[in-house]
């Protein structure tokens, strides 16, 4: 019965990791795009998955348009941030204290629209595929987990692959690395800027989906995800999408390992004890870069 | 002069007079005003799933206790706040409600935390106060005007154990949260040698952990008997059906609500609660509160409503007993005594503030979502 | 090609250039001197579009620039190399420039464009260390890519802000050969710079800039001669902060 144990803390260690990775692939997009620490990120997972679930239960539409649509909120949602508020900002030259401010207080009115626009219940998504149970090495894992497990790393590839090789991609990273010096190459920046926070809020939406058939969402849910989701980015090095997953995974598996060897009392403590621990030796990250100029 | 000076001194003198007479009363409320009750409640956070009901409970009570004349033909008015499922919070709340809006008697809070903290202020000017979660800490013992309209903690473990030991159970095991999931579980353990019961592995959660699937894997290692559940919000049941794990599960009375085991998917499907109310089926005398309850609001009440509704109830009549302003200790002793509950039958006057025997309780099941009374009751 | 008139321009609200008009004509090579202050940079980013015009015009091949966003001004042909080089630090060389490449614009008919070899034979280091990334690099090495970068533009006015700043003679020698041959080759150039010397060894005419206005012009044998005249103390003494 051991095995069995092991395998299912494992099993659980990786799932919830990559659920914290798949908020901070939004994250460290918007980070890497725009220079900006989002923290209403977990909020647009929660628009995605309550929109979803709107479509679903009150509409009836089949599961694979609803997705579809769900991530499209995100990504309205996403380009209306920056459209109306985030431009003024840079247009006024805000510090960088004013976009802190500014996200925090976006998270807490989605959270709060969400609250009065669909109540207080939880929602749980239906999960994707025929919700089949497998057993392997003695652990119970469910159909919805591969997927997630699998979607989780095409997007890491896809993701990095978008950023390293794709002249849209590179021209995203660029005009958050030097603005002016972008602008002079003909990148238009502003425009750069509100495709990241489109990318960010389908992110964030694909995030929402994904989750919801494991944690119900609900207008409370928002926060401890975009926590989350910054722990597993910052500890992989904040722009990284390959970071994120290995941060998340080293927080997930850190927590179930906690669980399992000790009680769940001393999850909370170990787990962070050890992210100071790393972040001490490795200030940028598991897979931050070593040098940071702008040339 | 001296004339003038009499005619001042006189109306000095009927004016002082008359302050000695009209300032207390003026103080106090005018006789058609409303008598003041706070309400204490979780209206947000994680305790809102228990807050909401509650309120819903109270606010029908109060309805039928006006429609029925009030209090000595002054009509109640109740006060809610929200205590965000936060001690400091709820302190605060009582703060304003005692001493800002001048309540006569509170109702609330529920989480036991919150409840002692509120007692901290209410109990040494014997406020009279009853609160919506059961008898929490060894304090909780000597505040005299600190009522509980639910059971306390160690008749909850008790209840659940008797069902257990009638479905033959010798192993347990145990999934309780850091709350009052903690509270519950040390009187579980406590008690469990006298039923038969030995528990093994046992696992404590965060009250809003979102999975617990590590520790119900624990669990599932140790392949118990049966299960006991101790939380407030769907999840460590969906997590221990997820994990295969076929046993039944027992939980507390926090999770037998609609919402919350709707929240539980198909997991909850066979899950018994002891609890107080089943409106599927409610015996004869909580029909009228049954049906009460579905014209107000349009759906079903479960036990929390119900408890909510017996606590304003049974401290209204209290306060009627011993007159509105009869002042803290008055209303205490007329509140200290028998009182026949929609949910149950209470004695306030007991040692456990509550005086909840275990025959009072009734058992339900799950089944397809919906909860039957089981035919199961305690002796004594 | 490029017309500068009556130019008011600066940051936010406060203006820092004062009625500025200047021009450069075709494969023409000119200088714009003064002291730390004078308003030389603030020129530069108002040309490539950082710095808002308030007043004035600038205009390009006779085609209006002043309120263009900067994004869209290489297309009118101009390329503008600001001060730090402005590379991508975490980018390779090779990166850096073909994200200048794909933002090109079409052709003038009768222009030679600058092919991918044509940049690796002047600059060889992109040959070379084409994979390094760009801040591995030493501050010559950066600017010889930076200025890499702005021929894959195809521009046919390259203005530059300062280029030879923090950098040792010998690497200075080799960035001014560049430039020369790019302006052999009839690159248009607008040079900005500190050092006159430098300024008057690559350029036929010169203005000079005091105070964010233009003060004097210079060209010929003036100008060549500059570096031992003493307007250009005069010139020096009315420099006040650079904003």
């Amino acid at each position: 019965m051991l095995l069995g144990l092991v395998s299912q803390s494992l099993l659980s260690g990786v799932t919830n990791g990559l659920i914290y990775a798949l908020v901070g692939f939004g994250i460290a997009a918007i980070f890497r795009g725009a220079h900006i620490a989002n923290v209403m990120q977990g909020e647009f997972s929660v628009v995605g998955a309550v929109v979803v679930d709107v479509l679903l239960v009150q509409i009836g539409m089949p599961y694979w348009a609803a997705a579809i649509i769900g991530c499209l909120s995100g990504a309205a949602l996403g380009a209306l941030i920056d459209v109306v508020f985030i431009r003024r900002l840079v247009a006024q030259k805000a510090p960088d204290d004013s976009y802190l401010l500014f996200t925090i207080g976006v998270s807490i009115t989605i959270s709060a629209a969400v609250l009065f626009l669909f109540g207080r219940e939880g929602h749980l998504l239906p999960p994707i595929g025929s919700g089949q149970i497998f057993i392997v090495l003695d652990a119970v894992v469910q159909e919805h987990a591969l997927w997630l497990i699998g979607i989780s790393v095409i997007l890491m590839f896809a993701l990095r692959y978008f950023y390293r090789r794709t002249t849209l991609g590179m021209r995203m990273s660029a005009a958050a690395i030097d603005p002016d010096g972008a602008a002079t190459i003909g990148i238009d920046v502003r425009a750069m800027r509100t495709l990241t926070f489109v990318l960010g809020g389908v992110l964030g939406a694909i995030a929402g989906i994904l989750i919801t058939p494991i944690i119900p969402v609900s207008y409370m849910v928002g926060l401890p995800l975009t926590l989350k989701g910054f722990s597993a980015a910052i500890l992989g090095g904040l722009t990284n999408p390959l970071g994120a997953v290995a941060g998340g995974l080293v927080i997930g598996i850190l927590e179930a390992l906690v669980v399992m060897q000790m009680s769940s009392a001393y999850k909370d403590v170990v787990t962070f004890s050890g992210l100071i621990l790393i972040m001490i030796f490795m200030p940028r990250g598991l897979l931050g870069r070593a040098g940071r100029a702008g040339g | 002069m001296r004339r003038i000076d009499r005619t001042r001194l006189v109306a000095a003198a009927s004016g002082l007079a008359l302050l000695g007479v009209v300032g207390p009363v003026a103080a106090q409320t005018n006789a058609s005003d409303p008598i003041k009750i706070g309400v204490i409640l979780p209206l947000t956070g994680a305790g809102a799933g228990l807050g909401i009901p509650s309120r819903n409970g109270i606010l029908l009570a109060e309805k039928q206790i006006n429609a029925a004349g009030g209090i000595k033909g002054r009509k109640i008015k109740v006060v809610i706040e929200d205590d965000t499922t936060n001690p400091d919070a709820a302190l605060n709340k009582a703060n304003n409600l005692i001493f800002g809006e001048k309540v006569v008697a509170l109702v609330g809070p529920i989480q036991t935390a919150n409840t002692v903290a509120v007692g901290g202020i209410t109990a040494p000017v014997k406020f009279p106060q009853v609160a919506l979660g059961g008898l929490g800490p060894a304090v909780e013992l000597e505040r005299k005007c600190v009522f509980h309209a639910a059971p306390p903690q160690n008749q909850n473990a008790r209840a659940m154990l008797a069902y257990a030991k009638s479905l033959g159970v010798k192993n347990a095991a145990a999934l309780y949260d850091s709350g009052y999931g903690t509270v519950v579980w040390n009187q579980l353990s406590k008690f469990a040698g006298e039923y038969g019961i030995k528990f093994g592995v046992t696992e404590k959660f965060e009250i809003a952990a979102t999975d617990t699937t590590p520790q119900a894997a624990k669990i599932r290692a140790s392949q118990p008997d049966a299960i006991f559940v101790i939380g407030v919000t769907g999840v460590p049941v969906r997590a221990i059906r997820q994990l295969q794990m076929k046993q039944p599960i027992i939980a507390a009375i926090g999770q037998a609500t609609y919402e919350i085991v709707k929240s539980m998917g198909d997991a909850a499907e066979g899950v018994v609660f002891p609890e107080f109310l089943v409106p599927e089926d409610p015996l004869p005398h909580q029909k009228a509160f049954v049906d009460a309850y579905k014209a107000e609001y349009g759906r079903a009440p479960k036990s929390i409503e119900s408890i909510a509704y017996d606590a304003l109830k049974a401290m209204s009549q209290a306060i009627g007993k011993a007159g509105p302003e009869a002042g803290n200790e008055a209303i205490c002793a007329a509140m200290r005594g028998p009182y026949s509950g929609n949910s149950t039958e209470y004695d306030f006057s007991a040692p456990d503030m509550t005086g909840i025997k275990l025959n009072g309780f009734i058992y339900s099941k799950l089944v397809g979502g919906h909860f039957n009374r089981l035919p199961f009751k305690n002796a004594e | 090609m490029l017309q500068i008139a009556s130019l008011v321009s600066g940051y936010d609200a406060l203006a820092v250039l004062h009625d500025v008009s200047l021009h450069v004509k075709e494969s023409e090579a000119v200088a714009i001197i003064g002291a730390n202050g004078a308003g030389k940079t603030s020129l530069v980013r108002a040309i490539a579009g950082l710095n808002r015009a308030m007043r004035g015009a600038i205009a390009m091949h006779g085609a209006d620039m002043t309120h263009l966003p900067a994004h869209a001004r290489p297309a009118h042909g101009i390329a503008s190399l600001l001060e730090n080089r402005r590379l991508f630090g975490e980018f390779t060389i090779e990166e850096n420039l073909r994200l200048a490449e794909t933002a090109g614009r079409k052709l003038r008919p009768g222009r030679t464009k600058f092919e991918w070899n044509d940049v690796c034979d002047l600059f060889p280091i992109v040959r070379e260390r084409g994979a390094t990334r760009v801040e591995l690099l030493s501050g010559g090495q950066q600017q010889m890519v930076a200025v890499a970068r702005c021929l894959l533009l195809q521009p046919d006015l390259l203005i530059l802000d300062e280029p030879s700043t923090g950098l040792a003679p010998k690497v200075v020698k080799d960035i001014l050969e560049v430039l020369g041959a790019l302006r052999d080759r009839g690159m248009a150039i607008l040079l900005v710079e500190q050092n006159v010397g430098i300024a008057a060894s690559l350029t036929e005419r010169a203005y000079v800039m005091s105070l964010g206005r233009i003060v004097h012009e210079v060209a010929g044998e003036e100008w060549r001669n500059f570096g031992t005249d003493e307007r250009l103390a005069k010139a020096y003494l009315g420099g006040g902060r650079e904003p």
